[in-house]
């Protein structure tokens, strides 16, 4: 069973996130940042490190047998205006921050004076009447792209204060997430359980492709493409579903995995072992899903720890495609046929009661926060 | 504005600054425990005497139970909300035996995060610079020491529920947490070269025997310089000697009291026998260890109180003392301190504990330490217990639930912690779900995400019509931003039907408008979310035939925009357009209507004019001058479909002729 430390930090978390590290070393990350929401006027965003330092901390540990030292240290932190609803490292030192009020801010680490300030500010969301959260904000190379609950899509320079462009009507309903899915194309995803992919480089704002879940428009939440075959996108939604796309198969969704009981916030692959995946619900579960058993013609392994049994709906047949299916075919896009292979740990294994809003996954060290006031360290996972 | 909790039962006055209230105060509620407090406004007669009306106005914003609202607090208010949950859910497990360790563990968890939370607080008392602040968190801290004081008795007390003997170990170490005067002393004193010179030498040394640390008591009399000489030998021996009730060896008590007599026999003797004559300090010790009543008298300020004093003078009179008898020996030790008078509310919690009146504990406790956190856990765990039989109260429900209402209902109030208080209230089972409703709908939903969390909680506990106004509040704000998509989608998930139609008609009206649909991607993949209202059916079906016809299949087009007439599901007022979007059809080349086709079309135009000609009339005679009828544009798009319509029927009538034959 995977140990799980609590630090409590007296703030609703509502995303966490491991800084890349300065090299690009195999050192893992000590560093990581979160940002709270509904705290009123005291938002903050706050960076921690793991690394050992002069101060100790106390008060560490659910369990209060480990060392009070061990915990993660607050290096910095800095108000921020409105709930935090997403936070990206554009690199090492600079962040940005998305927030309810429509702005989204890059904050700059001070490393000598320790200090986190702001170093360019957009006003991209904006609604008639009230304040138009922005939810969503992701970045590769030099390009930022940013969606709101207006279903607006913009997209950013660093250093340029008018947006690059704008796609006003991207959506009529809320886009909840963005994602990068190739160097010019972003995937959307949205309130009304739609998938969508825009081609930056065409001048129409039209979206190039429109996948859907079928029956009720369930809320889809958040988003996450395979690190390295990245027609594989997962989607996790408002019915605690992980839907696993083809972005080279039609419009609907290649599985359907029943999983959270209630909203699933975020979904992650593992950047380096993509086989592994990792979610977080408002159940206050997070959940460990590996697939590499699937992928290798093993002995179906026992899956320990399953929280429920993972059943799996097919919605859509896949057609035979005219070219032969390459013989390592990706295990996420053939779990339907093996799903009884899927190995699935819940992390958390009661010890938290409220909503997990966001998690990360870095080496074998996942982090996660939520309404509880607590990030919860979850190190030395067995990763495969 | 802060307000502290009151801390009698009579009313707290709490002064409004700001002259601005000659004319009376009022307010109006604010989520939870918080009221906004204004100025009454004059009367009208006043005011005109008085002249003036242009003075700043302010809106109070009063609170009350915000302590649990701070920075350290909410810490403990988290940790403490997971370890009730876990207490609720293991409710359901084992019974009999095996539950009290388990109840214990819960207890001592409980108290963990209360010693966290003290530490927390005082790290920050001293790391503050302002005195207000460090004044702030050092009267927290000691709230807390207090509560925490009271909490390890009453877990001795109730939760642990111990037999004679066990019980004075544990008071022992009871004390051993609370007061380290003693210890203190010790520390100084070995500070120096030659303690036995400093004053405190024999303070120290008599704190921890009266304390039961006779370990430590030996240590600090071996760095005596006479400790070689028969006296202090002969105490060291007799302190060595003295007996105690160990938990594993599993001993009767008739044999630890047996043992004990031998053992104070022995030290009367010694006493009697003068062997500390000489050492009046060894003699001091020596009254202690044969209980001598007088002695604690003469080292009463070294007791500080009387519950101390109490536990001391059992260990050396009584040391099997039963948790039931404790009552009794509690008069002395009050009176050696100045009588009842004298005792203080805290001490009163205690003695109240003493003597097993739980509900005096709790009640006093309320009163006394302003704070809910402490009293509504505790009952909490003492429910559990079964030591707290249901007592009605004259007001709600039960004392547990009363307590667990008033605190969830501070959580409530705040904008942060509403989400903590909420298992509380669902394990009030009586007025919890009411409380609930009434707080759920004042959570101010800020963005979406936030709606789906209040939404998911009120869908987990099969609150509809809560679901449905969060629903229909977050679909008003879409639509007053101008979000007809957003605001369709929220209206779709409560199945308002008034709402939908609404909708339907602002989206149609913006075709008419503009002759552009927006919000596609939503209208596009409606499915069986259409059927809600029949306008918003008229609406994606009318999208669909858009759609046949800009992809060229004109046969389902023509059938599908008859239908939507002939159905009547469309509303008249927009038969023109749709007659209008039928013009094109009708001039194509090849023949789309059939000639039944055509006469139902003509039915429906006739219908039209029919109903305008009639309603004219109608206004004329009620002698209503500016009736508005047909427009121009309008008139001559009629008879544009008109010519259209006879030209199509011509050509259909050829046309199925010349099928036929």
């Amino acid at each position: 069973m995977a140990e799980v430390n609590a630090k409590f930090i007296s703030q609703k978390i509502s995303k966490i996130r491991w800084r890349p590290t300065s090299q690009k070393g195999l050192e893992q990350s000590d560093t990581f940042v979160t940002g709270s929401w509904d705290n009123g006027a005291a938002n903050k965003v706050c960076l921690w490190t793991q690394a050992e330092g002069e101060k100790e901390q106390l008060n560490f540990s659910v369990s209060r047998q480990q060392p009070p030292e061990s915990g993660p240290r607050l290096l910095c932190e800095v108000l921020h205006c409105g709930d935090v609803t997403d936070i990206q490292f554009f690199n090492h030192e600079n962040i940005l921050v998305a927030s309810s009020t429509g702005q989204v801010n890059l904050y700059k680490h001070f490393k000598n004076s320790q200090t986190l300030g702001v170093a360019q500010s957009w006003h991209v969301h904006k609604n008639k009447q009230s304040p138009c959260p922005c939810t969503s904000v992701a970045c590769r190379g030099q390009d930022v792209v940013t969606a709101g609950e207006d279903g607006r899509l913009n997209i950013l320079a660093i250093g340029q204060q008018a947006p690059v462009r704008s796609i006003e009507k991207a959506d009529s309903c809320s886009i909840n997430g963005v994602n990068y899915y190739k160097h010019y194309e972003v995937i959307t995803v949205n309130s009304s359980g739609q998938l969508k992919v825009y081609d930056l480089r065409q001048p129409e704002d039209e979206p190039s492709r429109i996948f859907l879940l079928t029956g009720e428009r369930i809320p889809l939440h958040c988003v996450d493409t395979h690190p390295s075959q990245p027609h594989i996108v997962a989607t996790g939604g408002q019915d605690g579903v992980l839907c696993i796309w083809d972005m080279r198969q039609e419009k609907f969704p290649v599985t359907l995995l029943d999983a959270h009981a209630a909203d699933m916030w975020e979904v992650k692959f593992h950047p380096r072992y993509p086989d592994n995946l990792f979610t977080c619900s408002e159940d206050g579960t997070v959940w460990h899903w590996d697939v590499t058993s699937v992928s290798h013609t093993r002995t179906p392994a026992q899956s320990q720890g399953t929280p429920g049994s993972v059943q799996s709906r097919t919605v859509h047949h896949l057609p035979a495609t005219t070219q032969p299916k390459p013989s390592g075919s990706n295990p996420w896009l053939t779990i339907d046929a093996s799903k009884h292979r899927i190995e699935v740990t819940n992390l958390m294994h009661g010890s938290n009661f409220l909503p997990i809003n966001t998690l990360d996954i870095e080496s074998n060290t996942v982090i996660c926060g939520g309404d509880s006031e607590a990030i919860y360290v979850i190190p030395n996972l067995v990763i495969r | 504005m802060k307000m502290a909790s009151e801390r009698e039962s009579d009313p707290k006055v709490l002064l409004v600054p700001g002259s601005a209230c000659r004319h009376g105060m009022k307010f109006t509620w604010g989520v939870g425990n918080q009221l906004f407090v204004f100025a009454g406004t004059p009367t009208s007669a006043e005011d005109e005497v008085s002249g003036e009306g242009a003075e700043a106005a302010y809106v109070h914003d009063v609170r009350w139970n915000t302590d649990m609202h701070d920075v350290y607090t909410r810490k403990l208010v988290n940790e403490s909300n997971n370890i009730f949950l876990m207490l609720q859910s293991h409710e359901h497990g084992i019974e009999g035996t095996g539950r009290k360790p388990q109840l214990v563990k819960f207890s001592r968890n409980y108290r963990s995060v209360l010693k966290a939370c003290i530490m927390d607080l005082i790290a920050a008392r001293d790391s503050v610079m302002e005195e207000e602040v460090k004044k702030y968190y050092h009267s927290q801290m000691e709230l807390f020491q207090m509560i925490e004081l009271i909490w390890s008795l009453c877990e001795i007390l109730f939760i642990e529920t111990l037999p004679g003997g066990i019980l004075l170990v544990k008071l022992l170490d009871w004390l051993k947490w609370h007061f380290n005067e003693g210890e203190k002393k010790a520390r100084d004193v070995l500070r120096e070269d030659t303690p036995e010179e400093n004053p405190e030498y024999w303070e120290a040394v008599y704190c921890y025997v009266l304390q039961g640390r006779i370990e430590e008591a030996r240590n600090m009399l071996s760095l005596h310089s006479l400790r070689q000489t028969d006296a202090y030998e002969s105490m060291d021996e007799l302190l060595r000697k003295m007996p105690c009730f160990t938990y594993f060896t599993g001993q009767s008590t008739a044999e630890f009291d047996m043992k004990w007599r031998h053992w104070q026999e022995e030290s009367v003797r010694r006493l009697e026998d003068g062997e500390f004559r000489n050492h009046k300090n060894l003699e001091t010790i020596c009254k202690i260890l044969i209980g001598d009543d007088q002695v604690f008298i003469q080292l009463k300020d070294l007791c500080e109180c009387w519950y101390h004093m109490m536990v001391s003078k059992l260990l050396y009179q009584n040391p099997t003392v039963k948790a039931f008898d404790l009552q009794y020996h509690t008069q002395s030790c009050i009176d050696a301190y100045g009588g009842n008078s004298k005792v203080d509310p805290l001490e009163n919690i205690l003695l109240a504990a003493i003597e097993f009146d739980i509900h005096q504990v709790i009640k006093e406790s309320s009163s006394y330490l302003s704070n809910w956190w402490f009293v509504s856990h505790l009952t909490d765990l003492l429910h559990h217990c079964g030591q707290l039989e249901a007592h009605k109260l004259n007001f709600g429900s039960n004392l547990r639930e009363y307590l667990l209402l008033e605190y969830a209902s501070g959580l409530m109030s705040h904008e942060s912690l509403w989400q903590v208080g909420i298992p509380y209230l669902d394990h009030c089972p009586e007025f919890g779900r009411q409380y609930l409703e009434q707080y759920i709908e004042h959570i101010p939903l800020s963005s979406e995400r936030k709606a789906h969390k209040v939404l998911r909680i009120c869908e987990q506990r099969d609150m509809h019509d809560q679901a449905n106004s969060i629903c229909k509040v977050m679909g008003m704000k879409a639509l007053h931003n101008d979000r007809l998509g957003s605001a369709l989608s929220w209206c779709l998930k409560s199945k308002d039907v008034t709402f939908a139609t609404y909708l339907a008609e602002q989206f149609l009206t913006r075709y008419r408008a503009t002759g552009d649909f927006s919000n596609l991607d939503l209208l596009d993949n409606l499915g069986q979310a259409m059927l809600l209202s029949d306008r918003l059916t008229f609406l994606g079906k009318y999208r669909e035939f858009h759609k046949l016809y800009e992809d060229g299949d004109f046969e389902a087009a023509t059938s599908l925009l008859l239908s939507l007439l002939t159905a009547r599901l469309a509303p008249k007022k927009f038969w023109l357009t749709l007659l209008t979007d039928a013009l094109p059809l009708l001039e194509a080349d090849e023949v789309v209507f059939t000639s039944q086709q055509t006469y139902e079309l003509m039915h429906c135009l006739e219908e039209l004019s029919l109903a305008e000609k009639l309603e004219a009339e109608e206004k004329t005679d009620q002698l209503v001058g500016d009736h508005k009828g047909f427009s121009d544009a309008e008139l001559e798009k009629m008879s544009l479909i008109k010519l259209a319509l006879t030209r199509n029927l011509a050509r259909a009538i050829v046309h199925e002729g010349t099928v036929l034959t």
